[in-house]
């Protein structure tokens, strides 16, 4: 323990069901430091600055303000003990207005009245303080672009003047870096410390004085600032996953496998910008990408969730109908997909998981109106098996089933669909290792089945290990198309964090 | 982002104040015009002045629906101020007498906010359950209808002016609105029905806030008695049963949101006028009675659904211009699917 | 892991019958011990009543309790009530038809009713609340228009046999063998039908229902039409049960009804709840009523104790829920937590 550090993190852990999100995590934040942290998607880096923050309350560890131990679970609290937080997720409230906004939590009034000009003026002069030029006080927030949005977010936590300021991906929505490192960088002259936790590595060397690498809920490596080596950060950052086999390839995809589903030029509002792909039958394309790069609107639209504003789609040669993903379902082959959230998107959590499964065979166990009881545990048992799902859980309420059998059910609903499209956003996310092996020889097996997979990971090894071909996104965008043995993990990483090294060609993930 | 022509008119279509405003002077037209012998003062008098329990009551359940929340209980709160006023409180001073009985008011609308906040019921649930024990109270206290209410309080609403009484009251109640939503209190209602966790986040004690406008709210019910009371001159514990859903009906035309977030204290004025107005209109008409319910259904969903379509296309706009928003969900066009 | 395993292993069967029982256990001693408030009680007379009057609110309980499953809330009940009362009434006793096609009529429309709500409510997203509410309205206005002078015309003969308790079977007033069937068939359906599931998928996650290929559409214009068609069955039986057809007739049956499906422990709008539960929370509902009733108190005691009960009754039967602040988009802000239900939207 060092005596100028500010902020003493120890032992922070945080366990959601089976899923680890923080193992021990341990730091020191320095006075007057601008400090990185840095990790893949589901390192833990959002759950650090959510405990900080007072958002999420931890199972263990303790975090201490010079030797006074912060009380979790309360904004007030952390805010008292001088953190102030800018989220990715941003907190801003679309039907109030800029000034209000700011100015939420003390709004001054005059005889009961917070009077608009006198908000609006003490707004500006804080836009205006910290180099806001552009947002004028009294815009509603709703119709503000996102790039205002992050920065007036990112205004609202440098006013607080902090002594311990948090940036959460503050650069994720920015044009105009510049602004913001130059005032985290005089805040930091002024002795704040500063979290800055990004995906950006060159910003990351040019702004930060230390960093910290995480995997997996805990700290596994640290750097300096302005010295460090790229690769050798990247492959910290991926680490590697023990014993993690993938299934190999067993017969080669044939040459005359027909393209099953062609997307040409899709754009999602500002998200995804002409976007084309196309998958055969057969084949697993990976999808590779940071947060919010455009993966989710691609995968959304396909599946008929999320309206494409243009570009077109088609599926066997024939348009695809994509008004809805049950008419996405039945358009051609079909397209079916397995979506982000587990649990707020997939999963019917009240009931049981049979019950879960059984979804898009209903006709074929129902008779006479009655969904016939033997019938669904008969199918339901089927499925559950191809998903490496054993019985025992078939009868329990799907809510109370680990992440892994959560999944594996959804993957049993999917193999139902008798779509030859399969959608899968992250299908491995918050699963424990020996159900994602399962998960693997899952896709694996429908792969050869002859099915068209649109694969995303979060987790590269994964896309490395399963895929033939990997788009990597980037800005909404095709970053990088890879085939081959130019699938590699540094070369993914490189992409998704906007270093284009592999000269691919962008916009077209189109198989030749 | 201030466009032309076209965005103003569709601004004045989001806007649902406006657009029940606009409803509403289209009806008094047609009621002035069709009305045998001219519209007279006296008769726009009394309707203005009917119109101000239903009138108040709507600004209670506004609030309580722009902070995202639910209220069923207004027709027992101003039943039980009708009993309150006609028996209890008959023989005392007409201020102190109306002040007592809208503090109690808003005390019931904080007990309804506490099973909310503390008690983790649904409101709808709580409001149904304290609108039968408030009914039930106001029975008890008056089994059958009579008493007196004060006369002072009858005189300070149905008293004569050359201008209707009625129609100050409104003003200063519409007043009233446009200081509140100026008011801490106020934008904090319409955060915490936005977005209660970016509130939360920003640093407001939202369940403080909560309390408040759960009180709010029925302390604008108790106004609500106060003036059925005046109305009526006398107690009856049976007469507000039209309240509960008449409340909702106003507020909807009025443009409020269910989701809440959006709302307008002055769109359910409006709203109540309108409302009201539609029996006056349709008599003059010459249409038959039962009618007049028909059309007032009518009325109802064709304002929602404006509403509906007029959102629908602005969230459309803004996230084909923008880019995505936080929330999935309302950008979710391509299906329907929410209840 | 190991706290996970033992979680898994928690029966969800138990979920569906613990509560009904323990709801019919305390209906079953309200009312022996109203023997306490009336010599009257407890008697065969007095669980016939009590049945009997569960059997109207179950019929609407049937329909409502789904469509609060889902999240909304019909109020159109008393209206559809009126409304195809009105249209049995007229065709027998005015239009001298037959009983059968009269409500052949009656459930028609009510049907076509719920349609147009279900309709509005899912194309629209316009909030169930509000649409019901006005089609109320609408309602009444043409019940009041077709009985236009004739005053509250008489319910057929076989109709008031069947329901005003007055027609026996085995000495048993009908209506009892009425509650039987309605629970039955109300269990068929919720539990067992595709229908049914139909309904409890889409309440559990409307999100996931989309995506997972339902017709959400249909799902909800279904559920609309049923409560409506149920409604219309009540209004049906309440014209047998009052001998006139009346506009009040549906007035004092749509707060229990949703009270009943409330108390029974269905959360509005997730895909928790139980038919068997909300029959079991109507009987314990009426017989507190029933009990009241033979207390003497007057109505506004009555209406006080009832509610009353019914908080007490949320109060206990609440589901396990952690603070959850509520953000649009998504349901709660510790995230890994199961889903908590959406505050009840309708």
């Amino acid at each position: 323990m060092s005596s100028t550090a500010v902020l003493e993190v120890s032992g922070l852990s945080k366990v959601y069901g089976d899923a680890i999100a923080l193992n021990g995590a341990s730091l020191e934040l320095q006075r007057g430091e601008i400090h990185a942290i840095v990790g893949e998607n589901g390192a833990g880096k959002s759950t650090l600055v959510k405990v900080l923050s007072g958002m999420v309350i931890p199972d263990a560890g303790t975090v201490s303000r010079e030797g006074v131990e912060l009380v979790f679970g309360h904004p007030g609290n952390s805010r008292k003990a001088g953190i102030s937080t800018s989220f990715q997720e941003l907190s801003l409230l679309s039907n109030l207005t800029v000034a209000e906004n700011l100015l939420i939590s003390e709004l001054p009034r005059q005889f009961g009245v917070v009077r608009r000009s006198v908000v609006e003026k003490k707004a500006a002069a804080i836009l205006a303080e910290w180099g806001v030029v552009d947002i004028a006080p009294d815009t509603l927030v709703a119709q503000l672009p996102l790039s205002a949005k992050q920065r007036l977010e990112i205004v609202r936590a440098l006013n607080a003047r902090p002594d311990i300021l948090i940036l959460d991906e503050p650069t994720a929505a920015l044009p105009d870096t510049e602004w913001l490192f130059h005032h985290v960088r005089s805040l930091r002259d002024t002795g704040t410390a500063v979290l800055y936790i990004s995906h950006k590595l060159r910003e990351i060397a040019e702004l930060c004085d230390r960093g910290t690498v995480m995997r997996n809920g805990a700290i596994v490596g640290s750097f300096e600032g302005s010295d460090f080596n790229h690769d050798e950060l990247i492959s910290t950052m991926i680490g590697r996953s023990i014993n993690l086999a993938f299934p190999p390839r067993v017969s080669p995809i044939p040459a005359d496998a027909p393209i099953v589903l062609v997307g040409e030029e899709l754009t999602v509002g500002r998200r995804l910008t002409d976007v084309s792909l196309s998958i055969r039958g057969g084949e697993i394309l990976g999808v590779a990408g940071l947060e919010g790069q455009g993966q989710r609107e691609l995968f959304y639209a396909l599946a008929g969730e999320l309206r494409l504003s243009s570009g077109t789609v088609t599926i066997a040669g024939e348009p695809a109908d994509l008004r809805s993903p049950r008419t996405a379902m039945r358009s051609g082959p079909g397209i079916a997909l397995v979506p982000e959230e587990r649990k707020r998107e997939a999963l019917f959590p009240d009931l049981p998981t049979s019950v879960n499964i059984t979804v898009p065979a209903l006709s074929e166990i129902t008779r006479g109106g009655i969904v016939r009881h033997g019938a669904e545990e008969k199918l339901a048992a089927e499925a559950g098996a191809g998903a490496h799902l054993p019985d025992a859980y078939l009868p329990r309420i799907v809510g109370q089933l680990s992440g892994g059998n959560q999944q594996k059910a959804v993957l049993a609903r999917t193999s139902l669909t008798g779509a030859q499209v399969l959608l899968m956003f992250d299908p491995t996310r918050g699963i424990d290792p020996s159900a994602k092996l399962e998960v693997y020889g899952t896709l694996r097996k429908a792969a050869e089945a002859g099915a068209a997979i649109l694969l995303y990971s979060t987790e590269i090894p994964e896309l490395v290990g399963l895929s033939d071909r990997v788009v990597v996104l980037y800005g909404g965008q095709i970053a990088a198309d890879l085939t081959g043995d130019q699938i590699q993990e540094d070369a993914i990483m490189s992409a998704a964090v906007g270093h284009a090294r592999n000269p691919g060609t962008p916009n077209s993930g189109v198989a030749s | 982002m201030k466009g032309g022509f076209g965005d103003s008119v569709r601004n004045v279509f989001t806007n649902g104040a406006s657009r029940a405003f606009i409803v509403l002077i289209f009806m008094l037209l047609v009621w002035a015009k069709f009305q045998p012998n001219g519209l007279k003062v006296s008769q726009l008098d009394s309707y203005l002045t009917l119109a101000l329990p239903l009138a108040a009551a709507a600004m209670g359940v506004t609030v309580v629906l722009i902070s995202g929340e639910f209220d069923l209980s207004a027709a027992g709160v101003i039943a039980l101020v009708n009993v309150l006023l006609a028996t209890t409180f008959t023989a005392t001073n007409p201020l102190v007498a109306a002040v007592a009985v809208i503090v109690i008011a808003a005390l019931i609308g904080l007990v309804n906010g506490l099973f909310v906040v503390f008690g983790k019921l649904p409101a709808i649930a709580v409001t149904l359950a304290t609108f039968i024990i408030l009914g039930g109270l106001a029975q008890v206290l008056l089994p059958q209808p009579g008493g007196q209410v004060p006369q002072g309080i009858v005189d300070a609403v149905m008293t004569k002016m050359f201008i209707p009484r009625a129609l100050l009251i409104l003003i200063v109640l519409g007043i009233g609105w446009l200081w509140f939503k100026r008011t801490r209190l106020g934008i904090h209602m319409f955060g915490l029905g936005e977005d209660e966790a970016a509130l939360h986040l920003s640093g407001v004690n939202v369940r403080r806030t909560r309390l408040w406008v759960f009180a709010i709210g029925g302390a604008l019910y108790g106004l609500a008695g106060v003036f059925f009371s005046a109305l009526t001159g006398s107690g009856d514990a049976n007469s507000t049963k039209t309240y509960l859903l008449a409340t909702f009906a106003a507020v909807a035309i009025g443009g409020v949101s269910f989701a809440g977030g959006s709302g307008s204290g002055l769109g359910s004025i409006f709203g109540a006028l309108v409302l009201l107005a539609i029996p006056k209109v349709l008599f003059v008409l010459k249409v038959s009675d039962w009618m007049q319910m028909v059309v007032q259904g009518i009325v109802i969903i064709a304002a929602v659904l404006v509403g509906a379509l007029a959102v629908r296309r602005a969230q459309n706009q803004a996230f084909l211009s923008l880019g995505r928003e936080a929330e999935v969900d309302s950008v979710e066009i391509a299906s329907e699917g929410k209840a | 892991m190991m706290s996970t395993a033992a979680s898994e292993r928690r029966r969800p069967s138990s979920q569906g019958f613990v509560r009904p029982v323990v709801l019919a256990v305390l209906a079953g001693l309200v009312l022996v011990g109203g023997r306490l408030v009336s010599d009257s009680l407890p008697s065969w007379l007095s669980v016939q009543t009590l049945l009997t009057l569960s059997m109207f609110i179950i019929t609407i309980a049937l329909g409502q309790g789904l469509v609060m499953l889902i999240g909304g809330l019909d109020l159109s009940v008393p209206g559809v009530i009126a409304m195809s009362a009105a249209i049995l009434a007229l065709w027998t006793s005015v239009r001298g038809g037959s009983v059968i096609v009269g409500i052949l009529i009656a459930l028609v429309m009510a049907v076509l009713v719920g349609v147009v709500n279900g309709f509005l409510v899912a194309r629209f997203q316009i909030p169930a609340f509000i649409i019901t509410l006005a089609m109320n309205g609408i309602l009444v206005g043409i019940s009041i228009g077709i009985t236009f002078g004739h005053k509250a015309p008489a319910a057929p003969e076989v109709v008031t046999t069947l329901f005003s308790g007055s027609g026996k079977w085995f000495g048993i007033g009908i209506p009892v063998f009425f509650f039987v069937l309605v629970a039955l068939v109300g269990y068929v359906i919720q539990a067992k039908s595709r229908f049914g599931r139909g309904a409890y998928l889409f309440g559990s996650s409307n999100t996931a229902a989309r995506i997972a290929g339902l017709p959400v559409e249909r799902i909800q214009i279904g559920i609309y039409a049923l409560c409506a068609l149920g409604s219309g069955i009540a209004g049906i039986m309440l014209l047998g049960l009052s001998g006139n057809a009346e506009l009040q007739l549906g007035d004092e049956w749509a707060i229990p009804a949703i009270s009943a499906v409330l108390v029974g422990g269905t959360v509005i709008g997730s895909g928790r709840g139980y038919w068997q539960s909300t029959v079991a929370a109507c009987l314990l509902l009426t017989s507190i009523t029933v009990v009241i009733q033979a207390t003497g108190f007057s109505q506004g005691w009555k209406s006080v104790l009832y509610g009353v009960v019914v908080l007490i009754a949320l109060l206990f039967t609440r589901p396990d829920t952690r603070f959850s602040l509520r953000r649009k988009g998504s349901p709660a802000l510790a995230e890994g937590e199961s889903p908590t239900e959406m505050k009840g939207k309708v």
